[in-house]
């Protein structure tokens, strides 16, 4: 019986969650891009306007699904349907962005059913941006929610920096109990 | 006037005259959006009251996931994404790589005739709106559709 455990990416348009995913998973990674535009259209061509996906084989058998949801908010409603059955959280914050702050608070709103039963795990890419704030403004501002959550600082175009960060939201998650997250055995009949 | 507000002007007057075609054309139909490729509404219009930001965004990703769901099952190119509801048709496609059209449709309406409208209305636009910018509502885009 396979063991399946599902996991999220989530966070502004451009912050590299289709990069994470994409360099991570065993297989080829599942991508919605539509051609950007409107201010967007500046920065890049494509965009995720449905989901990423990929799939990590753990040693001991279990898949680790990785879904990636659209980052603008008009898209909020493949927020709600891809948390179903979601066991952890990764939102990908870029510190050098103006108002990193209220994009962390954004996507705090939008997952809090998530995040109150799983945790989160927020990495902050270009952390090394001066453009920013100070690095605990993020434990402020998740503390105000009334969460304590990792802020990892990392390299989201490197691969062992992604593999940390779901290390981490793996290591928050419950265990699978036996009868949860595996698919239906066929029967042989 | 500017150019840039004139080239506006002209993509929404090419829009807009496609509206009269299709509704003469297809007996049902209801409503008829037009939006990015990426989800933001450019100028619609609806029999009723309806959610176009909702609807525009909705479109782009059920688009973006029937192209990438035909690859994945060895098909070269989604022509259309169809909803079929007990009430009715909701038609989504391309328009060239930046524009999505959709329709909404009554059950009563044949469903042929909406596709093949919407896909008489997809390659008129196209054919029209070289060098027009593709400008998201309230939007800033000065993109060009290819």
């Amino acid at each position: 019986m396979d063991r399946r455990r599902k996991f999220l990416f989530t966070g502004p348009t451009g912050v590299g969650k289709t990069t994470a995913i994409a360099l991570i998973s065993d297989d080829e990674p599942v991508a919605t891009e539509m051609a950007a535009s409107g201010e967007l259209a500046a920065t890049k061509t494509t965009t995720t306007t449905a989901l990423d996906f990929g799939q990590v084989r753990l040693e001991d058998g279990e898949v680790i699904g990785l879904y990636g949801t659209p980052g603008q908010q008009r898209f909020d409603y493949m927020w709600t349907l891809l948390q179903e059955r979601a066991m952890g959280l990764v939102i990908l914050i870029d510190h050098s962005r103006p108002g990193s702050l209220t994009d962390l608070q954004r996507y705090l709103d939008g997952f809090g059913e998530l995040i109150a039963q799983t945790g989160a795990v927020i990495g902050l890419t270009r952390a090394d941006s001066e453009a920013g704030p100070a690095i605990d403004a993020y434990h402020e501002c998740v503390a105000e929610y009334g969460y304590m959550l990792p802020v990892i600082e990392c390299d989201i175009r490197r691969a062992e920096d992604v593999r940390l960060l779901m290390e981490a939201v793996i290591s928050m998650a419950e265990p699978l109990a036996d009868d949860q997250g595996a698919l239906p055995e066929e029967n042989e009949s | 006037m500017s150019e840039t507000t004139r080239r506006t002007s002209r993509t929404l007057q090419v829009l807009e005259r496609e509206f009269d075609t299709l509704f003469d054309r297809v007996p049902g139909l209801y409503g008829v959006l037009f939006c990015t490729a990426d989800g933001d509404p450019i100028v619609e219009r609806f029999e009723r009251q309806m959610d176009r930001d909702r609807l525009a965004a909705m479109a782009s990703s059920l688009v973006a996931l029937g192209g990438t769901m035909a690859r994945t099952g060895g098909q070269q190119h989604c022509d259309y994404m169809i909803v079929q509801s007990h009430d009715g048709f909701i038609v989504s496609l391309h328009i060239g790589r930046n524009l999505l059209l959709s329709a909404l449709a009554r059950r009563d309406t044949s469903l042929g005739m909406l596709l093949s409208s919407c896909r008489a209305t997809s390659e008129s636009v196209s054919a029209r709106m070289s060098g027009a910018p593709i400008t998201p509502r309230g939007g800033q885009s000065d993109e060009q559709d290819r």
